[in-house]
C-alpha cells in the first residue's frame, strides 16, 4: 500500500513510491471497490526509470516491452533518466472522437535531470501486434498541453512495429485506426 | 584368477588403447584439455597432454582447452563467485564454407596428435534464466528446447565460434534475481532487453536482463536479444534518417543467392534474425549497410569487446570474423553432442497449478484488447496481468491455479478458475 492523495480540482490521485536504481522498475496497482469492499476493477501502471545511456545508440524501453526510446547519446546530460510509464489510457482526454476501444497501447515519457529536449536524431518505435497489419495512427500529446498531433508513424518492414519521430516528453496513444 | 591372467588381461587392453596426445600451437603438450571421441567428451589429458583411450580407425577426434573464465557479477552462476563465459582454443578449424575441420583416425595402432590453435577460438556461455510464474514441466521442457535450438543457431551465425554452455533454468521466480533471461506471464510482453552489453559486467548499479514473453516465440529471438546484451549489439532495422533501415542490400532487395532474405548466408541477425544466419561484416559480397543504430558492422563490435583476448600477448584466443578470414563461411553442421548445453531444470511443483488454457471473456469481443488481471487464490500476495484479452476476447493464461480468479472489464464478478477449464498438472 502506498500513500495517496487527492486533488479537487483535476479530480486525479497521486500516489508516490520510490524506484530501487539497481531495479530500475516498479509498478502500481490500482484497486476499485465498493462501499462493501467488493472488487469492481483493477488497473495498474508500470513504470520503467530508464538510464540515459552516453556510450552509443540505446534503446530505452517500458516494463512491456511494446514502446521503446530510441536514443542517442546526445541530447540528455549524463546521469538523466528517462520515464517511460506503460498506461490503460492517459490521463487527460482521448481526441474528440476518439473512443478507448481503438486505443491499442498509451505510453508516457518523461525526462529527468535534463531538458526537455527532442533531438532529431531520437524515434519511439511501439508495438502494434495486429496480424493484419491495419493502418495505424500514433497520437502525441505533449507534457502539459492540450493539442494531440497525429505523429503519423511507419510500420517497419518485416517486424510489428510502428516507428516515428520522437515529439518529446508527454503521451504516445497507438490507435487501431487513422486518425483524424 | 591369477597374477598372470591379469597381466595378460591389461596387456590386451594395452593393445587396444590409442594414446592421444594434445598441443598447442607452439608443439608443446597440454594438460587438462578436454578431448572428443565422435562429438562425445572421452576425457581430460594429464600433465604431459595425452590421454589414453580405446578408438577404432575412422573415429573423429577434437580438442579444447579452457584458456580464460569470465567471472559471472550475478549469483547463482557456479560456486564461489560463478562463471558467465569460458574462453577455449580448440583444434577444430571451421572453413571458409563452413564446414568443420577435426582428426580422423586413420591408424588407430599410432599417437593421434590434435593441435591446439587460438585461431580455433570456442566461447560457451553461462546462462540462468527464470519463469516469474509456476510453470509445468511441459513448459519448462518446451523452454529448455528452445534454448538447445537457439545454442545452434548461435554456433552458426559466430562461425562455430560461440555456443551456449550451461543453462540454468527455473519456475516460480526461482533465480530471479540471478537470471540474465527472465520468462514473464503477461502474454503482452514483447521481447527486450533492458541495456546493451551488459552480460560479461553491470551497467552501474543494475543488471540488465532480457525480458521475455511466457513463451519465448522462437529460438533465434533469444539470439537476437543476446546480441543486444551480450554483444552489445544494437537493432539494424531501427535508425537515422528516412529509411528504410536495413543491415544489407541483399537481405533487403536481392531475390536469389545465399545473402538473400532467409538465405544460408544472409545477414544479420540484428536486423531480423528469423531471416539471417549470420551476423554482418565489411565482407564486400555482402557488407553491412550504414545508417542503422548499429554503428558499424556486428562482428566488427564482438570482435573488439571483452569477448576477445586482448590481456595476453600473443592472444589466447582470437575470435575470427568474416573480414579477418576474408570470407563469409557456408552454413555449419550441428553442435558436437558434447558440447551441447548442460540444461539444470528446476521446477517447484505447487499444487493445483493448470496446464495453459484459453479463458474466454464472457462479454466475448466487446472487452477486446483489455487487460486480463489475476487474484491468486495463494501463489503470491498480489494481484497480477496475464496480458490482453483478443480480438475475440480470449486469451491463454499461463501458470494460474485452482482458485485463482479471472478479473477483466467484461465480468461483473471476478471468474474463478475451476476446474471445468483447467487441467491439473501437479
Amino acid at each position: 500500500m502506498v500513500p495517496i492523495s487527492n486533488d479537487q480540482a483535476s479530480g486525479l490521485y497521486t500516489a508516490s513510491f520510490t524506484i530501487a536504481p539497481e531495479v530500475g522498475e516498479g509498478s502500481l496497482v490500482v484497486e476499485l471497490v465498493d462501499d462493501s469492499g467488493r472488487l469492481l476493477d483493477l488497473h495498474g501502471v508500470a513504470i520503467a526509470a530508464r538510464e540515459h545511456a552516453t556510450s552509443g545508440p540505446m534503446s530505452r524501453s517500458a516494463v512491456d516491452g511494446n514502446f521503446a526510446v530510441f536514443t542517442t547519446p546526445q541530447g540528455l546530460p549524463p546521469k538523466a533518466q528517462i520515464l517511460i510509464a506503460a498506461l490503460e489510457l492517459p490521463l487527460s482526454p482521448l481526441p474528440a472522437g476518439v473512443e478507448a476501444s481503438v486505443v491499442l497501447s498509451v505510453h508516457s515519457v518523461t525526462l529527468v535531470g535534463g531538458g526537455d529536449a527532442a533531438p532529431a536524431e531520437w524515434s519511439v518505435v511501439v508495438r502494434d501486434a495486429r496480424t493484419n497489419a491495419s493502418p495505424s495512427s500514433l497520437l502525441f500529446l505533449p507534457s502539459g498541453g492540450r493539442e494531440w498531433t497525429n505523429l503519423g508513424g511507419t510500420r517497419i518492414r518485416e517486424r510489428p512495429l510502428v516507428a516515428a519521430k520522437f515529439a518529446g516528453p508527454g503521451t504516445y496513444v497507438l490507435l487501431n485506426r487513422v486518425w483524424p | 584368477m591369477t597374477r598372470a591372467t591379469v597381466l595378460l588381461a591389461a596387456l590386451a587392453m594395452n593393445a587396444c588403447a590409442t594414446t592421444i596426445l594434445v598441443r598447442n600451437n607452439f608443439g608443446t603438450p597440454v594438460g587438462q584439455a578436454d578431448v572428443y571421441i565422435n562429438g562425445s567428451r572421452a576425457g581430460a589429458t594429464d600433465t604431459s597432454g595425452k590421454l589414453t583411450v580405446a578408438l577404432n580407425n575412422g573415429d573423429h577426434l577434437f580438442a579444447r582447452k579452457q584458456m580464460y573464465e569470465y567471472v559471472a557479477y550475478r549469483g547463482n552462476h557456479g560456486p564461489g563467485q560463478g562463471w558467465v563465459a569460458r574462453a577455449y582454443q580448440t583444434s577444430l578449424v571451421i572453413q571458409n564454407d563452413g564446414s568443420r575441420v577435426d582428426s580422423t583416425v586413420a591408424n588407430r595402432m599410432v599417437t593421434q596428435t590434435l593441435n591446439l590453435d587460438p585461431n580455433n577460438a570456442l566461447i560457451g556461455l553461462h546462462i540462468v534464466a527464470s519463469v516469474y510464474a509456476d510453470a509445468s514441466q511441459d513448459e519448462l521442457s518446451a523452454i529448455r528446447d528452445r534454448f538447445v535450438a537457439a545454442s545452434e543457431y548461435l554456433y552458426n551465425l559466430t562461425d562455430g565460434q560461440f555456443l551456449i554452455e550451461q543453462l540454468e533454468l527455473a519456475d516460480d521466480g526461482q533465480l530471479w534475481g540471478s537470471a540474465e533471461i527472465t520468462f514473464h506471464i503477461d502474454n503482452t510482453i514483447t521481447p527486450f532487453t533492458t541495456y546493451i552489453g551488459a552480460f560479461l559486467g553491470p551497467v552501474a548499479l543494475s543488471a540488465p536482463i532480457i525480458r521475455m514473453p511466457p513463451t519465448t516465440p522462437d529460438s533465434q529471438t533469444l539470439i537476437h536479444e543476446f546480441g543486444h546484451l551480450g554483444f552489445g549489439l544494437a537493432d539494424e532495422y531501427l535508425g537515422f534518417g528516412a529509411g528504410p533501415q536495413y543491415c544489407t542490400q541483399a537481405r533487403f532487395t536481392a531475390t536469389g543467392g545465399p545473402f538473400m532474405s532467409g538465405g544460408a548466408q544472409a545477414s544479420c541477425a540484428m536486423d531480423h534474425e528469423r531471416y539471417s544466419s549470420k551476423l554482418c561484416s565489411n565482407q564486400p559480397n555482402n557488407p553491412h549497410h550504414g545508417g542503422t543504430y548499429q554503428f558499424g558492422a556486428c562482428w566488427d563490435t564482438i570482435r573488439f569487446s571483452p569477448f576477445n583476448d586482448a590481456t595476453s600477448n600473443p592472444p589466447r584466443w582470437i575470435l575470427q570474423t568474416p573480414d579477418t578470414r576474408g570470407a563469409i563461411p557456408g552454413m555449419l553442421p550441428p553442435i558436437p553432442a558434447g558440447l551441447r548445453p548442460t540444461i539444470t531444470v528446476m521446477n517447484r511443483t505447487l499444487h493445483d497449478l493448470c496446464q495453459p488454457f484459453v479463458f474466454t471473456d464472457p462479454s466475448g469481443a466487446a472487452v477486446a484488447n483489455t487487460v486480463v488481471w489475476v487474484r491468486p487464490s495463494f501463489w503470491v500476495g498480489f494481484d497480477f496481468t496475464i496480458g490482453k484479452l483478443d480480438y475475440k476476447g480470449a486469451i491463454e493464461a499461463h501458470g494460474l491455479h485452482l482458485g485463482d480468479k479471472i478479473v477483466t472489464l467484461g465480468s461483473t464478478v471476478p471468474v474463478p478458475v475451476t476446474a471445468s477449464m483447467c487441467t491439473v498438472t501437479n
